[in-house]
């Protein structure tokens, strides 16, 4: 995250959207005679939620692959222990340490895959819901305005005028979004506590894993650092 | 060296396949352990990659014209993962401790001498060709992120200048690799002909379980820095200029342009453009610019405002599914293009996701357009 991120005024809800926050947001409105909401504003909040999201997948799928590396060496540490540990003291390497490492890394990868799936079916999902709501939004705004504007036109008589025609048409767009933002939160929700209970899931076996005597770090430990970033 | 020897082994381990490649993987990381860093997390795209690369280098091994170039950009394009000297003997060793592992009663001294003498030919060739780039460019560039703007739902359209100025031609792509997905690399082209400034405009999209391209679109902001590798391609660039070719050679460097582009397909073609422009706009170019919805035409406005100030230049935006959709044409690029013309003298680019590339050529092809009128990108790529 950039450090001006928070200041520069372009993302007013900050870093952490909260489902509150999403629906007490609020959009200007822009001058009569363009659209009736400030189309600009309302898409910068959708790529926030998206943003939201497309962290939580990395931070899971990084959660997990850690997870799954270090369960993995912790088994077969435990199992081989002994054997292992000469084994990957002496200069050259074995059969049984090759294998060894083989193993560990195709359950890092089954795991990595399965998360990958699993934010790939998300992604679609929040795409599929994004273009419904939007184009759900439009539809009945265009109807809703189409109605208010003939029943303006019949009823406005002398006080009739196209800027008139056009306010009423643009209230009533305007409304129409804001109340499709309503869907939109329940879906957001309905995604973030998801992602939550995966998370949870995955916190408690990673911590502590660690807790190996100084020198006999398990044999994919070796290779840590390249989780730092 | 004896070649059908060497061919025949490695038919026994390329029948072991993924595994084989594992174990290579495993044996090479254990001995030096400061190699696996240079990997991402998961292997699975890689060993694919290893065991085609190989396949291709044994299955050419005594074609040498062929064979020489392929390693040559395997060499440079290995720049940027920070490989060096040193570690082709490593990979020399793990890789003929696997064959012999697997080949297991069948290995002999002579097949580890055939192997030997080949690896010892590859290596030299690619790091040869990467001392040689060494002289003349790094082994990537880094680049500011100087602008940052979402143009819809999973489109970004960013500008970056590399610290050192990176050379290309319009159509060719470059790996990028973003510091949120270390490792990771995605391939991708700029949308603008070079300029004195160096600036390059990258267009990109966020695709379903695409890490890069997730990153970049929603989390990086102006003063990040990407690193990108050397320009690569030659399947997307336009031919070379008319000036001092024959009068037939000519004749088809003059050809007037067909562009189809579907979603951030644009950005190369865009470049191309730039690059007519720049030449003096003597080629009249048909650029159709689709897009799923009328929201997804991401660069309409600077697609018009360019078209407005080169007369030789005619944009037609296509939708092919959106309900709501005003002023633009309904359909697939393709099809909305040969409502128009049968393109039988143009030269045509398409570029955009595999389904729409492959689609188009098709569909040119069936109606008449012969194949090498049509310019695409594969979607196979060997050398990475």
């Amino acid at each position: 995250m950039h450090p001006d991120h928070e200041g520069n005024g372009r993302h007013r809800w900050g870093r952490q959207i909260s489902v509150d926050r999403i629906r007490s947001a609020r959009f200007g409105r822009t001058t009569i005679g363009r659209r009736g909401f400030n189309e600009d504003e309302v898409t910068d909040f959708l790529h926030r939620v998206a943003e939201e999201v497309s962290g939580l997948e990395a931070e899971l799928a990084q959660v997990r692959a850690e997870n799954a590396r270090i369960k993995g060496a912790l088994r077969e540490w435990q199992s081989q222990s002994g054997e292992a540990r000469t084994l990957l003291g002496g200069a050259g390497t074995s059969m049984e340490a090759i294998n060894l490492l083989s193993r560990a890394q195709r359950q890092i990868e089954a795991q990595v895959a399965e998360t990958e799936r699993y934010c790939r079916q998300r992604e679609r999902e929040a795409r599929q819901r994004y273009e419904e709501i939007v184009n759900n939004a439009r539809q009945h705004a265009r109807e809703d305005a189409e109605r208010v504007v003939r029943a303006y036109r019949a009823t406005a008589g002398n006080q009739y005028s196209p800027e008139g025609e056009r306010a009423e048409r643009t209230a009533v767009w305007l409304n129409a979004l804001l109340r499709s933002l309503d869907a939109l939160a329940a879906h957001v929700d309905a995604t973030r506590r998801t992602f939550a209970v995966e998370v949870e899931k995955l916190s408690e076996p990673a911590s502590g894993s660690w807790a190996f005597p100084e020198g006999t770090a398990p044999p994919g430990a070796v290779y840590s650092s390249q989780y730092r970033q | 060296m004896d070649v059908e020897r060497l061919k025949w082994s490695w038919g026994l381990a390329e029948r072991i396949g993924d595994e084989a490649a594992l174990h290579f993987y495993s044996t090479l990381f254990l001995a030096n352990p400061e190699i696996r860093e240079m990997f991402p997390i998961g292997m699975a795209g890689q060993r694919d990659k290893l065991l085609s690369a190989l396949g291709h280098i044994v299955s050419h091994v005594d074609a040498t014209d062929e064979l020489v170039p392929f390693l040559k950009q395997l060499g440079r394009d290995h720049r940027r993962f920070g490989v060096v000297a040193e570690h082709f003997p490593a990979v020399g060793e793990a890789l003929i401790a696997t064959l012999a592992h697997f080949l297991d009663d069948q290995w002999t001294e002579e097949l580890a001498e055939d192997w030997a003498a080949a690896f010892g030919v590859v290596a030299g060739v690619m790091n040869d060709a990467a001392t040689e780039a060494g002289q003349t460019s790094p082994p990537w560039w880094d680049a500011e992120v100087v602008a940052h703007e979402r143009r819809s739902f999973d489109v970004a359209v960013l500008q970056i200048k590399p610290h050192y100025r990176l050379p290309y031609v319009p159509g060719q792509s470059m790996a990028v690799q973003c510091h949120l997905r270390p490792r990771q690399w995605r391939y991708l082209s700029p949308a603008n002909a070079p300029r004195p400034d160096g600036t390059i405009d990258l267009h990109v999209r966020h695709v379903a379980g695409g890490q890069v391209s997730a990153a970049i679109v929603h989390s990086v902001h102006v003063g990040d820095v990407l690193r990108l590798g050397a320009a690569v391609g030659r399947r997307l660039t336009l031919s070379p200029r008319a000036d001092g070719l024959s009068a037939s050679s000519r004749a088809v460097a003059e050809r007037d342009l067909l562009m189809l582009a579907g979603g951030t397909g644009l950005a190369p073609l865009k470049s191309i453009v730039e690059q007519v422009a720049a030449e003096g706009g003597r080629r009249r170019v048909h650029l159709y610019l689709g897009a799923r919805t009328e929201r997804d035409l991401y660069d309409l406005k600077g697609m018009s405002q360019l078209a407005y100030e080169c007369p030789w230049l005619r944009i037609v935006p296509t939708v092919s599914d959106d309900p709501h959709a005003q002023d633009v044409a309904i359909g697939s690029v393709v099809d909305v293009a040969l409502q128009h013309d049968s393109w039988l003298n143009h030269e045509i680019f398409v570029c955009g996701s595999e389904a729409m590339v492959m689609g188009s050529v098709n569909t040119l092809v069936q109606r008449g357009v012969t194949p090498d009128q049509i310019r695409y990108e594969s979607f196979q790529r060997p050398v990475e």
